[in-house]
């Protein structure tokens, strides 16, 4: 019973994965013997600015049965030189991976797993180590201590290491140039193109304060949703697109009184200078353009 | 024009009264669904909202906080899960 349901969660992120359109292009990721609770996924680093980068590092990560409820494991295949790498098994020092049982890591329970984490953000912390040592609670005491004494030998041994993980890259596949996802040149292009230009208009248009100002507010706390004084009451206030920083005790009430204030406001600004632009539509076009940051938020959360 | 109804088909379409987020946080399946041990979607396989605002699957959530490893913390925000009263 409980199988099923942990396996049909886990086709459902396989399949995300893998598909062309949404995939991470970091990765490539196979079942191993068509079994789903068992993924060989080879991650490839293609920030060029990395030592890491050009490897095709092969790993292979288990999910339990009573996956999401306990966290999957992860282990590198081959010898990774790397401050959260075990020497011994490849394995991965990396507190997403943890549940909260563990009470001697000192890490905070919110770095650790929970059944809302997903496969694809395991891979994106494992993708940030990675990129990012950790050398203070280290795997692989040497590769810390030369991370921070040694940052030659480190490279050094690193490089080798990246060379000899070419030789498991499969015949006929090339790795991805960009970190971009790796969309296809059709619609989506479209869409890209859309966010693009919002974010300039935003960018250009400083007329009305209020409306740049919640569009960063908004991610922000998408992004930082686990500040705990940042009540999702007041994520309220955010989607209806107005003041973030008033007191806790925000009275509905007062909302109300202000929002309806600033939207009069803005009208007697466009009015105002009605005469110089045709601003009115403007500021439609910008209100109109506004909207579809609130569709983007359950993408942003997915991540 | 005089036009008899002989027969008519009544369509209705219902979702909870909870409109933050779409899936379950936990098994990743729409909260007008069902958790995936469950069969019917509705009051069969009620939301749990805590004070935290986070809602899941009642069924998941549960299953989640009789783990050792949850600590009674909502997978969401990681404070205590206390459910919402109201």
């Amino acid at each position: 019973m409980s199988k099923s349901a942990s396996s049909s969660l886990l086709l459902k992120q396989y399949k995300d994965l893998t598909d062309p359109k949404r995939a991470m292009p970091s990765f490539r990721i196979e079942l191993k013997d068509g079994n789903i609770y068992v993924w060989n996924v080879a991650v490839m680093i293609l920030n060029k600015e990395s030592i890491y980068h050009g490897g095709y590092f092969k790993a292979e990560m288990r999910f339990p049965s009573d996956y999401p409820f306990n966290p999957p494991t992860f282990r590198f295949l081959r010898p990774l030189f790397h401050p959260n790498v075990y020497p011994k098994d490849g394995g991965l020092c990396v507190s997403i991976l943890h549940s909260g049982v563990d009470a001697t890591s000192g890490e905070a329970p919110s770095e650790r797993w929970s059944p809302a984490q997903s496969v694809e953000s395991v891979l994106v912390s494992i993708l940030s180590l990675l990129e990012d040592p950790n050398p203070d609670s280290p795997a692989n005491v040497d590769a810390a201590v030369a991370f921070r004494n040694d940052r030659e030998k480190y490279n050094n041994t690193v490089r080798r290491q990246v060379e000899k993980s070419k030789e498991d890259i499969p015949a006929g596949f090339k790795i991805p140039e960009s970190e971009v996802y790796a969309a296809p040149q059709t619609e989506d292009e479209v869409d890209d193109e859309f966010w693009y230009e919002d974010a300039e208009t935003d960018d250009d248009s400083d007329e009305v304060d209020a409306s740049g100002d919640d569009d960063d507010e908004g991610v922000a706390n998408f992004d930082g949703s686990d500040d705990e004084d940042v009540d999702m009451e007041d994520s309220e206030d955010l989607v209806s697109g107005k003041r973030v920083d008033t007191n806790e005790t925000s009275l509905d009430s007062d909302t109300e009184t202000t929002l309806m204030k600033t939207s009069q406001d803005r009208k007697t600004l466009s009015a105002g200078r009605e005469p110089l632009t045709p601003a009115p539509e403007n500021e439609k076009v910008d209100l109109l353009r506004e909207t579809p940051h609130t569709k983007l938020d359950p993408h942003e959360t997915d991540i | 024009m005089k036009v008899t109804i002989n027969r008519w088909n009544a369509v209705s379409t219902w979702h909870w009264d909870h409109a933050q987020e779409e899936l379950c946080g936990i098994c990743r399946v729409a909260f007008e669904g069902t958790c995936p041990t469950c069969k019917y979607p509705g009051d069969d396989c009620p939301l749990i909202i805590g004070d935290c605002k986070h809602a899941f699957h009642m069924h998941c959530l549960l299953k989640w906080l009789t783990t050792e490893s949850s600590k009674g913390l909502c997978p969401m925000c990681r404070r205590k899960f206390k459910t919402a009263t109201d």
